[in-house]
């Protein structure tokens, strides 16, 4: 097996690892006031602010922004492993390359019509 | 000039002041104490940064008199050292390699190449690996430079690595076929050769020879060479361990301080109405019209900047032609790559004067003083002016034509301060001009407000920039390289991430005021604490660009603990940053008015996003000493910067285009879809960029460098081989979609802007008002007990106006 076949296998995985953490990134709640960090106040607090709530707009955007990002990088990975097979095509590395290229495509192919069929959230 | 019907309501004078304060001039707004701690923190920052820069002057590696063999033949002196440095400048040296590992990627570094080929020429004198190891070390690390009588002495066997290597660079620089990123016969001269030889000799000796009385060279050890014993210093790893543990610590006590106590004021809940005026009632003055232009050259200037970018990335996949075409003989890489460097200043600082102009009416309620809009128009022309004979100068200082006029003229060759000293005058000028505009504009509001307060911290940010661009003239093609490194940094980081950074937070908190958005006193909290944060790491953090080139130890001390210190803010400002764009913080009933801004409000959550990967995870990542003594001038680099200049910078300019361009194309010409193809397109062909090759090419290289020495990593021979070149041709789908994608939707929209802006502009004797939003105030105790002075004297205007569906009410 090539060095760059092994290398773009153990890439594809690492944007594997950028996708999930885009995505949690993504779910997270933007506004400070749900974030733990907040939480001393909040209980020290009589009438502590309740948080934004997710639907509001732009918050209603984050989650879509961050799964746009995260499909594009599984995009990415795919046009890479397919470039990489062109130029690595013995038997073991075809099946590297595909078992690691596989992940990203279950997710894009998941995840990419389900966003495009998610209207656009209005603003304000 | 027709005057249509005002949108908003008059206001009243300002609510009375504050005890102590003079009579119709409005209080501070914020605790004396963010007051105090951004001036202390600021002065502390710029004391310690004083004496960093006396340390340069008194640290740099010394210029000898002349360079001898130690059997008395003379190699060069310290004037042909300078007249090399000059060589290296006015031929774009450092746009196409490097020197102590800073300029481009194309080209080797060329401190690293000469020690590398010099020590390995003295090791083959001395009988190979096994028997030349121990001499060849002791020849370079061995400082043999006499202050007195100002000679540095080489070993014969350096001085004939020496002449060997003049031939190589003259066959190399020489070279009539070019296919090396360079024009064909870049440097003819055999004088030249030898001085440029001398210069990179020079650098080499400082990058090995041990400073006296430490065990450790000029550069702490820099570049990785196993030939010559140069490895990473026990600084070098020392404070790379403690940086990460002041960075968990930082991060750490600011969260836990800001979990303790509302510093920033989120709690001012309310149940205000506001209602955005659609922006065709929205009457312009002179000047903001006249910003059209300012957008649309900007707009070019991008897309000739992604143009030139692709034809600098084109080398890197293809050395020998443009697709058929002999691109090096008209645009080498030196010269693409100098221009895509400077348009990246250049387009970017058009949008933020552009935006200062634009803001400044809105900020004075609607006043504009006589003649701004020709003073707007003269000084786009002095920008064009500027823009074009800088880049025409630096093709012509490059190709010999200007004579001695070169670095006045043409090409100073410092990256990022590339283009000539006059040039570089007159735009520091223009920015003093474009503080000059705004002070016109702002004077009246000026006069009435506490310098603490928005529009002086607005006018003060504007005012910073001219400022601190011109700390780059102290840097010249005479200087100690060390020494203008020194100065060039101040504005490559200083200017960019601390005062750039500055007028970003303060216009972008100023736009949410003026939407009505966020309160007065949150977004001034917002700026003080970006002061206190920003100078608490970026400051004496600009040191972190300085680790190697030449610079004493401390300067890597406190530039990794203070730059470590920078992911802080980032850290918190990006969990900060939905919460600003809380719309709803103002406004718990929806609003009866759409929301104009949707494109512009997105371009801003795409900087927060970038600033935390692209300047936060992507900057952090080459950060510390001990990766960056193996990965500067590498890959990670590029990826770092365009990440963090196109995703933070670049967003942010086209966010404050699209901001103003609401109000310049016409509600019916306006397009939502044009708008949403180039924000996709544009982050989405920059994550292609960063992921497809930037990233993963960087890492491969950094592997490279940290197994086979840097000179190797850095060399043509890896950049061909053919696994970095399959990563380079990666990146062109994501390049297309940018361009195509991205720009060309921005540039339509700003033409449109141009043609279309309406002819009816905001009379000068219209009484003052709040121009972009009405707020309707219910009768609410809960609500008076929490609404500011300033906020008051909105709401009360807006009723008495009938702003809750009287005659000036914005339509729907």
């Amino acid at each position: 097996m090539s060095g760059e076949a092994a290398f773009a296998a153990g890439y594809v995985l690492v944007l594997l690892a950028v996708v999930v953490a885009l995505q949690i990134w993504g779910r997270q709640p933007t506004s400070a006031w749900a974030s733990r960090v907040f939480a001393g106040f909040r209980r020290a607090v009589p009438d502590a602010p309740q948080p934004a709530d997710q639907t509001d707009w732009p918050h209603s955007e984050v989650g879509r922004f961050h799964a746009v990002i995260a499909l594009s990088v599984a995009a990415i990975a795919v046009v890479l492993v397919a470039a990489a097979m062109v130029r690595n095509h013995r038997p073991v590395e075809v099946a590297v390359l595909v078992a690691a290229a596989l992940p990203h495509c279950v997710l894009l192919a998941r995840q990419a019509p389900r966003l495009l069929r998610r209207p656009e959230p209005p603003p304000g | 000039m027709v005057v249509s019907e005002a949108p908003g309501a008059a206001v009243p004078e300002p609510a009375p002041p504050p005890t102590g304060t003079p009579a119709g001039k409005r209080g501070r707004m914020i605790g004396r104490g963010w007051v105090q701690a951004a001036i202390l923190v600021t002065l502390v920052g710029f004391f310690v940064l004083g004496f960093l820069a006396i340390r340069t002057y008194q640290a740099q590696p010394p210029i000898p008199e002349k360079v001898t063999t130690s059997d008395g033949q003379l190699l060069f002196t310290g004037e042909d050292i300078r007249q090399g440095q000059e060589v290296f400048l006015r031929n774009g040296l450092m746009q196409y390699g490097s020197i102590f590992g800073h300029g481009a990627y194309l080209g080797p570094d060329f401190t690293a190449d000469y020690l590398h080929r010099a020590a390995t020429s003295v090791q083959e004198q001395y009988g190979g690996a096994e028997a030349g190891h121990a001499r060849t070390v002791e020849d370079f690390r061995v400082n043999r430079y006499d202050e007195k009588t100002g000679t540095l002495v080489w070993s014969p066997a350096q001085g004939k690595a020496f002449t060997e290597l003049t031939g190589h660079y003259a066959a190399t620089l020489n070279s009539p076929d070019g296919k090396n990123g360079l024009r064909p016969n870049a440097i003819t001269d055999p004088a030249e050769i030898h001085d440029l030889t001398a210069y990179f000799g020079w650098t080499a000796w400082a990058a090995a020879a041990e400073r006296p009385d430490k065990t450790y060279s000029y550069t702490n050890n820099w570049p990785s060479e196993p030939l010559v014993d140069n490895a990473p210093t026990g600084h070098t790893v020392t404070w790379s361990v403690l940086s990460l543990i002041f960075l968990l610590v930082g991060a750490g006590a600011l969260f836990a301080a800001f979990g303790r106590w509302n510093f920033l004021g989120w709690h001012n809940r309310d149940h205000r109405e506001l209602r955005f005026h659609a922006p065709r009632t929205v009457l312009l003055t002179p000047a903001q019209r006249a910003t059209a232009w300012f957008f649309f050259i900007m707009a070019g200037l991008f897309l000739v900047q992604t143009l030139l970018g692709s034809a600098t990335q084109h080398y890197r996949a293809d050395l020998e032609s443009f697709f058929g075409l002999p691109l090096d003989h008209w645009l080498p890489y030196n010269l693409t790559r100098t221009w895509h460097v400077q348009l990246s200043i250049f387009w970017v600082v058009t949008s933020f004067l552009a935006i200062g102009i634009f803001l400044a009416p809105l900020i004075a309620r609607g006043w504009e003083p006589k003649r701004q809009a020709l003073l707007t128009r003269l000084l786009l022309g002095a920008l064009v002016v500027v823009v074009v004979g800088s880049l025409i100068g630096e093709m012509a200082g490059m190709r010999g034509w200007l004579g001695p006029l070169w670095a006045q003229l043409g090409n100073q060759g410092f990256e990022y301060l590339d283009l000539g000293r006059i040039w570089q005058v007159l735009l520091t000028a223009g920015m003093g001009i474009w503080a000059f505009i705004l002070f016109r504009g702002l004077r009246r509001r000026l006069r009435t407000e506490h310098v603490a307060n928005m529009p002086w911290l607005f006018f003060l940010a504007a005012l910073a920039l001219p400022a601190f661009y011109a700390v780059g003239l102290l840097a010249s093609p005479d200087s100690h390289f060390t020494a203008a490194d020194f100065w060039r940094f101040i504005v490559v980081h200083l200017w960019v991430e601390d005062f750039l950074e500055l007028f970003t937070t303060a216009t972008v908190a100023y736009l949410f005021v003026l939407l009505g958005v966020v309160r007065e006193r949150v977004a001034l909290s917002v700026i003080f604490l970006d002061i206190v944060l920003y100078s608490a790491g970026g400051v004496i953090g600009t040191m972190h660009h300085l680790y190697f080139s030449g610079e004493p130890a401390e300067h890597l001390a406190l530039g990794a603990t203070f730059s470590a210190l920078e992911v802080v803010p980032l850290l918190f400002l990006t969990v900060e940053a939905w919460s600003f764009l809380q719309l709803g913080a103002r406004r718990q009933s929806a609003s009866s008015t759409p929301f104009p801004h949707r494109w512009a409000v997105m371009f801003l959550a795409a900087v927060g996003f970038w600033n935390f990967l692209g300047a936060g995870v992507f900057g952090f990542l080459i950060n510390l000493p001990i990766v960056s003594y193996y990965e500067i001038g590498t890959g990670l680099t590029a990826n770092h910067a365009h990440a963090a200049m196109m995703g933070v910078y670049g967003m942010l300019a086209v966010g404050f285009a699209m901001f103003a361009l609401r109000y310049l194309i016409p509600e019916e010409r306006w397009s939502d879809r044009l708008a949403s193809i180039s924000f996709w397109s544009l982050n989405l062909g920059l994550a292609w960029m960063s992921f497809a090759t930037l990233l993963p090419a960087g890492a491969l290289q950094l592997y490279r460098v940290v197994d086979a020495g840097y000179a190797d990593g850095r060399s043509l021979g890896y950049l061909q081989g053919g696994t970095n070149m399959f990563l380079e041709w990666l990146r062109l789908p994501g390049d297309v979609v940018f361009m195509v994608g991205g720009v060309l939707p921005l540039l339509w929209m700003t033409y449109l802007g141009i043609r279309y802006r309406s002819k009816r502009t905001r009379a000068p004797e219209a009484p003052a008002e709040t121009l972009l939003f009405t707020e309707v105030v219910p009768d609410s105790d809960d609500d008076a007990t929490n609404t500011d002075a300033a906020d008051l004297v909105v709401g009360v205007a807006d009723k008495l106006g009938g702003g809750s569906g009287g005659p000036a009410e914005a339509p729907r």
